[in-house]
């Protein structure tokens, strides 16, 4: 039963998450900075020795998840973390809850997710009962 | 025992029926609680019932560190096919064990992972606002147990609306309702005829959850307005991604509940209605299982008492 984990399924997710845990990395360098840098002194102070192109393609995810803001149209682009401490934790946490399946098996979420029918028949259930209209809506939508 | 010894294995079929009709016609909290139970008593039975036909079956087998007299003709001819169902049942069990350890581990280092994450914050709060654009909230089971909502969660609801969610994860916190939702995961493991009572018992904590929350609230309306505006904003934010649409949620049937009366707090519904079948189908299957599991392991008991000689001069 041990066996399973060595195939190539297990290979994208452990990808995922080393790149999960670069982007932390970048951030808490970013963190750390008091004004806007370059992607050159983010790379100096990452350990690890990573390319100065896979820095730029860490940042330039972090930008697409507005984690760090680019500042500095002219020639040297800045960087920017957008997150305080508390920010960075944020970012961890969505990290965490990204994990579906874990998650899904510990917490419950305020409301799961909808198919696009469910979010009509939502609006419909929520706008047809005004104020005044109370009637009971018993009968069992959707299955 | 005869065949009857394997009625456990298979009894929990009865938690089909069960795990459909009770999330429609109980109070959610009744409901919640009895398909926990159900899961309960029928795993264990199931796990009694494996370890019975291990001993059984494999006790004459070379090698196996149980006494030879425990399986002598007498015991064995309590069970039909008793080496096949010995050695099927050794890795039936094996598989329950890894099924149930894997399942504790995940739950726990995803608790505890969350909890290091949340140290982070400045704040010890028992509601912890994360700042994030995506809009969601969770309750952190744990002592004390923590709410985690998003920012962008609470800004596309009214203070009133608020505190619904505030109120609806609280309720699964006091409630406990992770102990109930674990209890039926293992279950599952144990015995996957089980299975369907996981989404059942799902539903029926959010609706427990909700009822709480209107009640603490005062006002259903407002409750399933909260709901529901919840999730269309949490629907129209994740459109992006792929993974979540997979399956229709029950989004709209917790709002049409919510919508209508206030479900009734009797504990034992009447006989004759879909609910008292439900009930009745529920207790006569745990019973049933119950007492085959019970009368399996006493008959077996007695036969290996008569073949082991106990006094020993």
């Amino acid at each position: 039963m041990g066996g399973e984990k060595d195939g190539s399924p297990a290979e994208p997710r452990s990808r995922r998450r080393g790149q999960g845990e670069l982007e932390t990395q970048v951030l808490t360098v970013l963190g750390g900075a008091s004004e806007p840098v370059t992607a050159a002194w983010v790379q100096e102070r990452l350990d690890g020795g990573l390319s100065y192109s896979t820095v730029i393609t860490i940042l330039t995810r972090l930008l697409d998840k507005e984690a760090v803001t680019r500042t500095g149209s002219g020639r040297p682009v800045l960087w920017q973390s957008t997150a305080n401490g508390a920010g960075l934790t944020a970012f961890r946490m969505r990290r965490l809850l990204d994990q579906r399946d874990d998650r899904d098996a510990v917490l419950s979420s305020f409301v799961s997710a909808l198919s696009p029918d469910d979010e009509e028949l939502l609006r419909s259930l929520l706008g047809e009962n005004g104020p005044g209209h109370g009637g009971p809506s018993t009968d069992r939508p959707g299955s | 025992m005869g065949v009857f010894v394997y009625l456990p294995l298979v009894l929990p079929l009865t938690a089909l029926p069960v795990a459909r009709l009770t999330e429609q016609h109980l109070h959610p909290r009744s409901a919640a609680r009895l398909l926990a139970t159900v899961a309960v008593i029928l795993g264990s039975c199931t796990i009694l019932c494996l370890g019975l036909l291990v001993v059984v079956g494999t006790a004459q087998l070379p090698g196996n560190p149980l006494p030879d007299s425990w399986s002598d003709d007498e015991v064995r001819k309590a069970v039909p096919q008793d080496r096949i169902a010995g050695k099927t049942a050794v890795a039936a069990l094996t598989a329950v064990a890894v099924a149930c350890a894997s399942t504790l581990w995940r739950h726990y280092s995803f608790r505890a992972r969350a909890r290091r994450t949340l140290a982070g914050l400045p704040t010890t709060s028992e509601v912890a606002v994360l700042p994030d654009g995506v809009p969601y909230a969770y309750a952190l089971p744990g002592s004390p147990g923590r709410i985690m909502v998003s920012s962008a969660m609470l800004d596309c609801l009214t203070p009133a609306e608020q505190r619904v969610l505030l109120a609806h994860e609280r309720a699964h916190l006091a409630g406990r309702h992770h102990r109930l939702l674990l209890a039926v995961q293992l279950a599952g493991c144990v015995n996957p005829l089980l299975r369907p009572l996981r989404a059942a018992l799902t539903y029926s904590t959010e609706r427990w959850a909700d009822e709480q929350a209107a009640v603490d609230t005062g006002d259903r309306r407002l409750t399933a307005r909260a709901v529901g505006k919840a999730a269309i904003v949490s629907h129209r934010s994740a459109t992006g991604t792929v993974a979540a649409f997979a399956a229709a949620g029950p989004v709209p049937r917790r709002v049409a509940a919510l919508l209508g009366p206030a479900p009734s707090e009797r504990g034992w519904p009447p006989v004759l209605t879909p609910t008292g079948i439900a009930a009745f189908v529920a207790a006569a299957g745990s019973a049933l299982s119950t007492l085959s599991s019970l009368n399996a392991v006493f008959a077996l008991f007695v036969a290996l008492e008569a073949a082991t000689p106990l006094q020993e001069p």
